[in-house]
């Protein structure tokens, strides 16, 4: 048998030997790596980002804030007019104040962690929330 | 296969996995927030040329902005309203005569539905009503009624059958007639924005919201359809009458309680009589106009407040327009109409609507 295995292996030349050892580990190693690389990508795609409240105006960022924190924050200035207090509480958002003249803003439903925005318009100041965790809908019509 | 190959494969295998898990289908964003023509202006673009696409749409409404806006003395209208440069036999001096203008594609198209409008409701919506418009300030909330002279004389200057399209030229017959895109405009640009981005092959889907104006199509990312809410009336900016959801199309809205206010415990909204200049109570809190057609449903969504409920599926139905209209009476009575069907549906507030485009 020894001497039939040896003449086949001749016969065959090296390469039924590599296979057998080498191979097989990289074709273990490379199951391996397309599996965790499936599985890196597929927490990437889905992993949760937390919400932020992101306020610009016009059309610039102006700040970054995350929701768990309670803060009162003034935009603009009370002295030269033109401002709005936007508050967070229990990672609730609105702007409580403001000296627009449509006072829209005010009036706005409170935002938070699901999405949505608001905006006033005279002041070009738009609060918004980035990464939001979704359940509202995509536009309120108005 | 020789040595070398038998090293090379291997590695090769686990460079292509690599690269191909690389490419496995990203869903790319983009949204942002602008501030045109006195409305803020929200896209969300998917698809893998959203970045560029989204700046291009803003650059697209900075351009509608130099032709609809009747503020901007740039403007292609302010222009014509002011009769700079006019032709025709129009007479500076004594501001009379047949002014005439050569105008572009998107303001020929807003007029031609304006127009069309006006002819429709026998004047109750009147594209000429800006004299009219600029004496009311609904801005701020505690405007006043104006003047009954200055009111008159304004409305003196109303009447759409002196503006007449003639292909791409437009006369103006009376010296001071001065037109209005108000309830035109939004729609008109919306409309371009999303042929524009169904244009491009790289762009999967997209919602547009113009000021309140909502348009939608393409895919979500999660393959769910579009959920439009639509404000309830009187209640803070935000909170939902109920919501509608949809493949494809837009969802225009247009109501008392925006844009008003109360004086002596009366309530002026902006929604003007062309007979009057006063605004119309029909019955209605609410119109919201679910279409096709953003720019046509835009006006609708207008000329439905100005008619009422009978008398607006009236006119749906004769000019067979392809809408469906979700009207909130003054009593807080809900209903769809869907001309396609001819059905009118009782909704409850808070119901979550299923529409076929």
């Amino acid at each position: 048998m020894a001497r039939t295995d040896s003449a086949s292996e001749k016969a065959l030349g090296s390469r039924r030997k590599t296979f057998r050892r080498a191979d097989l580990w990289l074709l273990l190693l490379i199951a391996l790596s397309s599996v965790l690389l499936f599985v890196f990508f597929l927490w990437k795609d889905t992993r949760i980002r937390t919400p932020v409240l992101e306020i610009s105006q016009d059309g610039q960022v102006v700040g970054v804030y995350p929701l768990s924190e309670d803060r009162e924050l003034l935009i603009g200035s009370k002295e030269s007019g033109g401002y709005n207090v936007v508050r967070i509480e229990n990672g609730k958002i609105r702007i409580t104040e403001a000296d627009c003249p449509d006072r829209s803003c005010v009036r706005s439903i409170a935002i938070d962690r699901r999405g949505g925005s608001i905006i006033c318009l005279p002041h070009r100041l738009v609060l918004r929330i980035a990464d939001g965790a979704g359940g509202i809908p995509d536009a309120v019509a108005e | 296969m020789n040595r070398c190959h038998r090293i090379a494969f291997p590695f090769m295998m686990i460079l292509f996995l690599l690269l191909s898990g690389c490419t496995s289908p990203k869903k790319k964003t983009a949204s942002d927030t602008g501030i045109f023509f006195d409305t803020s202006v929200t896209l969300t673009i998917y698809g893998e040329g959203a970045e560029e696409a989204l700046s291009e749409c803003f650059v697209l409404c900075r351009n509608f902005e130099r032709i609809f806006s009747a503020q901007n003395p740039d403007s292609e209208l302010y222009r014509i309203n002011h009769r700079e440069n006019a032709g025709g036999e129009y007479d500076p001096k004594t501001r009379t005569g047949t002014a005439e203008y050569s105008i572009s594609d998107e303001l020929r198209e807003a007029l031609a539905l304006g127009l069309e409008a006006s002819e429709d409701t026998d004047g109750l919506f009147d594209i000429t009503m800006l004299p009219v418009t600029e004496l009311w300030d609904f801005r701020t909330g505690n405007g006043s009624v104006p003047d009954e002279t200055l009111l008159l004389e304004a409305l003196s200057r109303v009447g759409f059958k002196n503006a007449e399209l003639r292909g791409s030229t437009l006369l103006l017959t009376e010296g001071t007639v001065m037109l209005d895109l108000g309830a035109v405009a939004k729609g008109c640009i919306s409309a371009a924005l999303r042929d524009y981005l169904q244009s491009r092959s790289d762009i999967t889907g997209a919602i547009l919201n113009l000021g309140g104006n909502i348009d939608v199509f393409g895919e979500k990312p999660d393959g769910s359809p579009w959920k439009v809410g639509i404000q309830k009336p009187f209640s803070e900016r935000g909170e939902l009458l109920l919501s509608v959801e949809l493949s494809e199309g837009c969802v225009i809205s247009s109501g008392v309680y925006e844009r008003c206010f109360e004086k002596d415990g009366v309530l002026y909204h902006h929604i003007l009589s062309g007979k009057d200049g006063m605004p119309v109570d029909s019955g209605l809190l609410q119109a919201t106009v679910i279409g096709r057609d953003d720019a046509l449903s835009d006006t609708l969504s207008t000329v439905c407040m100005l008619l009422g409920k009978d008398e607006s599926e009236q006119l749906i139905r004769k000019k067979a327009y392809d809408v469906q209209v979700l009207y909130t009476g003054s009593d807080g009575s809900i209903t769809l109409f869907s001309p396609k069907t001819g059905e009118e549906q009782d909704i409850k507030e808070g119901a979550r609507l299923r529409l076929q485009p």
